[in-house]
């Protein structure tokens, strides 16, 4: 977490800014294959396993 | 030379509740940031001209709000095809390599006749069933048909769905044992979407390494629930259900009870996780229940059947007045609340995504025809089928290209949209495009939640 004279508090990283889009359409173009920390697919969909069945399949649920 | 920036149109503002401060996250970068609501308001008031030179606060905060895509000089168009053109990088990563989803439609036959079911279309309410199941040869074919449609094993999911009509119908038994012990040599798991009721013909091939996880569904107190889940004998389904599921858990799976919501049932869910609580489910880690809004998805089919017609669904706007009503509890509000909290409290990056399922990307369930469907929501209609596997063949249909390049980014309403890259558009096998209205709220709710959370750690 960034503080930024309190004004501004930033909580992520690892943002899609313009040189990571240059970047993941030259690897797209030429190397499907990324090594980790290029993107997050295969971690982030790792990262959603805890998910419920329903989350899988995007249906709006409320969990009790 | 004046350094003139304009608020990006997709700048999401959300007030913080009980504070003084907006939470800004940005639709295309995903940046998530806290800013007090004077800075919020001064760019609100100058969003078109927000010159560097007068800007009244520090040169740092310029310059995060620049990096992180809230200030731009980018034109209102310009960002539109920044959107775009970012739409079809990240789904072209996805359908390169990205997971790809397969399944079995063991069988399009059910002994249920539930009126709201979508499959109702193509066993026109029940009176049409097809009782065709899978056979070993077509079993052995599909998964020749898996490695043909994706040599590359590790971007397989190692989670197969066993999906229907109903999969675990006591007369699939044969056929479902052969799907899931080769599936199992092949290193792979099942899921299954089941109604429950003959699930006790299944308990052997219940466990973490075979069948691993089950949604059931129970809709509501009995009463409520043996008017809708109806079995084709007329038979009450509830008690044997929830006998199944308690016989499930037993085995160290996960099991997900899916309450099917309208308006007549939807005050019963506490009851209903109060017996749930008495019956010991609880106890068990892998238990889940949750209430889900159902679509309307036979619209222009009902004028068929009287009972269709006489299902009271829930809109909507009122799932979210509930939500918002009932803080404590966890809703699936297009995983919002997941996707925030996973970013703020592991400070990394937002999931955005241009599609709104695998469809668009890469999941394939086989039905028994040698049919393959992407969309389980329109499987047993060969007009969505999406190519065919038998005889040691499989070919794919070029409306697979057209669901791997259609995204987000080619709807003008989506693509103009600020929550663009996480509604993703809502899913088109539904009659309404239904996210537009509630979205705003959704949101608001869930970054709350997500924030709250986050402070109290």
């Amino acid at each position: 977490m960034k503080k930024n004279k309190q004004e501004v508090t930033s909580l992520n990283e690892g943002i899609f800014d313009d040189l990571y889009l240059e970047q993941l359409e030259k690897r797209l173009e030429t190397n499907p294959f990324l090594s980790n920390g290029m993107w997050a697919s295969a971690p982030e969909q790792e990262a959603l396993e805890g998910f419920t069945l329903c989350d899988r399949f995007n249906i709006n649920c409320l969990i009790y | 030379m004046k350094s003139i920036h304009r608020l990006s149109s997709y700048a999401i503002n959300i007030a913080l509740n009980a504070t003084n401060e907006t939470m800004l996250i940005h639709g295309y970068t995903g940046a998530i940031d806290i800013v007090g609501n004077d800075l919020f308001q001064y760019l609100v008031e100058h969003s078109e001209n927000i010159i560097e030179e007068n800007f009244p606060f520090s040169k740092e905060t310029w310059k995060t709000l620049r990096e992180r895509g809230y200030l731009t000089n980018k034109s209102d168009e310009e960002e539109i095809r920044h959107v775009v053109k970012m739409a079809d990088l990240l789904q072209k990563r996805e359908v390169l390599c990205g997971k790809r989803y397969f399944g079995f439609i063991v069988s399009y036959n059910c002994n249920f006749r539930c009126p709201y079911c979508y499959e109702s279309r193509i066993s026109e309410f029940g009176n049409s069933w097809n009782k065709r199941t899978f056979t070993k040869e077509m079993v052995d074919e599909a998964y020749n048909a898996i490695n043909k449609i994706e040599p590359r094993i590790q971007l397989h999911s190692r989670d197969l769905l066993l999906y229907g009509g109903e999969p675990l119908l006591k007369e699939n038994r044969d056929v479902v044992e052969y799907i899931v012990n080769k599936g199992c040599d092949l290193g792979y798991h099942f899921h299954a979407i089941t109604n429950g009721y003959n699930l006790e013909n299944y308990l052997d091939l219940l466990n973490p390494l075979k069948i691993a996880q089950l949604q059931v569904t129970i809709d509501g107190m009995p009463q409520s629930h043996n008017k809708s889940r109806i079995h084709m004998e007329g038979k009450d389904t509830f008690e044997k259900i929830i006998n199944n599921v308690a016989l499930a858990l037993q085995k160290d799976i996960f099991v997900g009870v899916r309450m099917n919501c309208n308006s007549s049932n939807i005050g019963e869910a506490s009851d209903l996780k109060r017996m749930f609580e008495v019956m010991g489910l609880y106890k068990y880690e892998k238990f889940n229940f949750y209430c889900a809004l159902t679509c309307d998805y036979l619209k222009d089919f009902k004028q068929k059947n009287g009972m269709a017609n006489s299902v009271p669904f829930l809109n909507r706007e009122d799932f979210v007045s509930l939500y918002k009503n009932n803080p404590n509890n966890n809703f699936e509000d297009e995983r919002l609340e997941q996707k925030i909290s996973l970013a703020i409290n592991k400070g990394v990056s937002l999931p955005l995504s241009s599609t709104y399922c695998t469809s668009f990307t890469g999941s394939y369930y086989f039905d028994p025809f040698g049919k393959i469907y992407s969309c389980w929501e329109r499987v047993g209609r060969p007009q969505f089928s999406t190519g065919e596997y038998g005889k040691g063949v499989v070919s794919l249909d070029a409306r697979i290209d057209r669901l791997h390049t259609m995204n987000v980014g080619k709807f003008e309403k989506c693509r103009v949209c600020k929550f663009v890259f996480l509604c993703r558009g809502g899913c088109h096998a539904t009659v309404d495009k239904h996210l537009c209205n509630i979205f705003p709220k959704l949101i608001e709710i869930s970054a709350n939640k997500a924030y709250s959370t986050k402070s109290a750690l």
